[in-house]
């Protein structure tokens, strides 16, 4: 499979009342994409487009297979879209026991080593015990475990997982991660995952897609991002990096900073050459970026102080005004666009 | 006791009743898919339509039915010259009757279940591969199982307790058209109020045992579909 087939080629518009959904995302062909967002930003309904659930306009690409192409009239209905669901409340069908729920969509498809996934499957999510049991004898965990391995049992080119610990309480949540982890390291399946939660985002994200009210925010490589996710965009603050030669200056830079009260937060994102060019060629592996929370007040203070501690290796420190939102520093970022 | 002419009468309204729920179910189902399903502007005058032989009158049905299958009505029109001849005064054209007085409570449960059913169901099976015919017969009518069986239940027994339609299509004629209800009018009508006694009685045991079987069923499956 070439690298063009790997990707994913998500574009979808859709308009319903005051709620306008606009994106364009090319995601990595294996791994789990968190989709984050508060509740109404529109991750649902980005998932339900992909499946072809509800109607979106645009192109949807995966891995080679196009199944929707508004410019072309192209539109598979959701039962020829080569994709695995899982709906955020229990969705197993009531009147099929545990083994028949799971067989649904194996018995359906016709491909080889369906029945050797659909063991791989029933192992992966620790679901044999269950198998000859009706489904309404099942806990909230179980059932979503059964569902999970349904849809993953037809190996889908992509898997959609919709919230699926959202209405479970937190014990369950805590019984699922794990298989949930299990996953992404067993398998080379792509999963797009819609959570609100920060816990589920940390905790099994490759690559972030931040939605807010249906447009994109930021996308990007989880270790890219996460670091920076813990700023909030407060309009008193300003971010502040500076690209420093040498993580362990960097941590120990930073400890200074907050020592000194010249910053309020510091993340360190180690293998960024230089601001200008994020993910550009990395000329020394030990470089890497410190994002720095100030106020104004402060901010005239470290630029005094930090090329005074590292004159050769602090060659610039860079200001971004955060009160518009992180979006345009973000694509800044990661684009390598000026603002 | 029982007379030769009541248990014909009896062995009549039993071939009327469960001839009027097969095809019922046959014509209820699609029908009811579609109003659970559609979002048509057409849905609420078809349900509107659906419903009405609720609220009429026995007679104007009977009545309307009795025009359209008579001699100058268009069905009678078509009959005749396909050679079959008149239905009215006959035991198809008390079948037709009987068909549209009971259809409501043929569609109604079973539309009901459709839509506690949800379209939750209908999308996973869609997620799973499975065409919509192919989940209509595996998920959505498994799923209404408790819905079609109230109204096989209901068509059957409101069959067996009509009596204004059939007076009107059917006449009271013993061996055709004279069923249980219309015979006990004949008996009243003669005086003969031991046999009145006899099918009246047996009447309503009959619906009560009816009633007691639904709510039996409505208990097992933890939800009243009527």
């Amino acid at each position: 499979m070439t690298a063009q087939e790997q990707n994913l080629e998500i574009q979808l518009s859709l308009s319903r009342d005051a709620f306008h959904l606009e994106l364009d995302l090319r995601l990595p062909g294996s791994g789990i994409t968190v989709l984050y967002g508060p509740s109404g930003s529109g991750k649902t309904t980005v998932l339900r487009g992909l499946a072809g659930l509800d109607r979106a306009d645009g192109r949807v690409v995966i891995g080679g297979q196009t199944w929707q192409d508004t410019t072309k009239g192209i539109h598979l209905p959701t039962w020829q879209r080569d994709l695995g669901y899982v709906f955020q409340e229990s969705s197993l069908f009531e009147h099929l026991d545990v083994r028949r729920n799971l067989n649904y969509g194996v018995d359906r498809i016709k491909k080889p080593g369906l029945a050797e996934s659909l063991d791989q499957a029933i192992d992966l999510l620790g679901i044999r015990h269950l198998l000859s049991r009706p489904v309404d004898g099942l806990s909230g965990g179980e059932r979503q475990r059964v569902a999970i391995a349904r849809a993953l049992a037809t190996q889908p080119k992509l898997l959609l997982l919709d919230e699926p610990l959202a209405s479970l309480d937190q014990r369950r949540k805590q019984e699922i991660l794990p298989w949930l982890e299990g996953l992404h390291r067993d398998l080379s399946i792509p999963i797009i995952y819609v959570t609100h939660s920060r816990d589920e985002l940390a905790r099994l994200a490759d690559y972030v897609v931040i939605l807010e009210e249906g447009h994109v925010r930021a996308a990007g490589q989880a270790t890219t991002l996460m670091p920076i996710l813990g700023f909030t965009s407060d309009p008193a603050l300003k971010i502040v990096f500076s690209t420093i030669d040498g993580v362990d200056k960097a941590e120990q830079l930073s400890h200074q900073i907050v020592a000194l009260g010249l910053a309020a937060c510091v993340n360190i994102i180690p293998g960024v050459t230089s601001i200008y060019r994020w993910e550009g060629e990395i000329q020394s592996s030990s470089e890497c970026l410190m994002v720095m929370k100030v106020t104004p007040n402060s901010l005239e203070k470290l630029k005094a102080w930090l090329p005074t501690q590292h004159p050769y290796n602090c060659p610039e420190l860079v200001s971004v005004d955060i009160s518009d939102g992180l979006a345009p520093y973000l694509r800044w970022l990661h684009d390598g666009e000026t603002i | 006791m029982i007379s030769p002419d009541a248990w014909q009468a009896i062995w009549l309204t039993i071939q009327l009743a469960t001839l009027t729920t097969i095809i019922l179910l046959v014509i209820s189902t699609p029908l009811a898919w579609w109003l659970s399903q559609t979002q048509s502007r057409w849905r609420a005058p078809i349900a509107a339509l659906v419903t009405l032989p609720l609220v009429l009158p026995p007679t104007v049905l009977g009545f309307y039915v009795l025009v359209l299958l008579g001699p100058h009505g268009w069905v009678g029109i078509l009959t005749q010259s396909l050679g079959i001849g008149l239905l009215s005064f006959s035991f198809a054209g008390l079948l037709i009757g009987s068909i549209i007085f009971s259809l409501p409570f043929a569609v109604q449960p079973i539309q009901y279940a459709f839509e506690s059913t949800g379209r939750r169901p209908l999308e996973v099976a869609a997620t799973l591969r499975a065409r919509p015919i192919d989940t209509f017969f595996t998920v959505a009518l498994p799923l209404a199982k408790p819905g079609l069986l109230t109204a096989v239940v209901l068509s059957f027994a409101h069959t067996v307790g009509e009596f204004g339609v059939v007076l009107m299509i059917g006449g009271n004629i013993p061996g055709k058209t004279q069923v249980v209800s219309t015979q006990i009018y004949g008996h009243v009508e003669a005086m003969e109020y031991t046999q009145a006694h006899w099918l009246a009685g047996g009447m309503v045991v009959f619906s009560f045992l009816i009633l007691l079987f639904l709510t039996r069923l409505a208990k097992r499956r933890g939800r009243i579909a009527l």
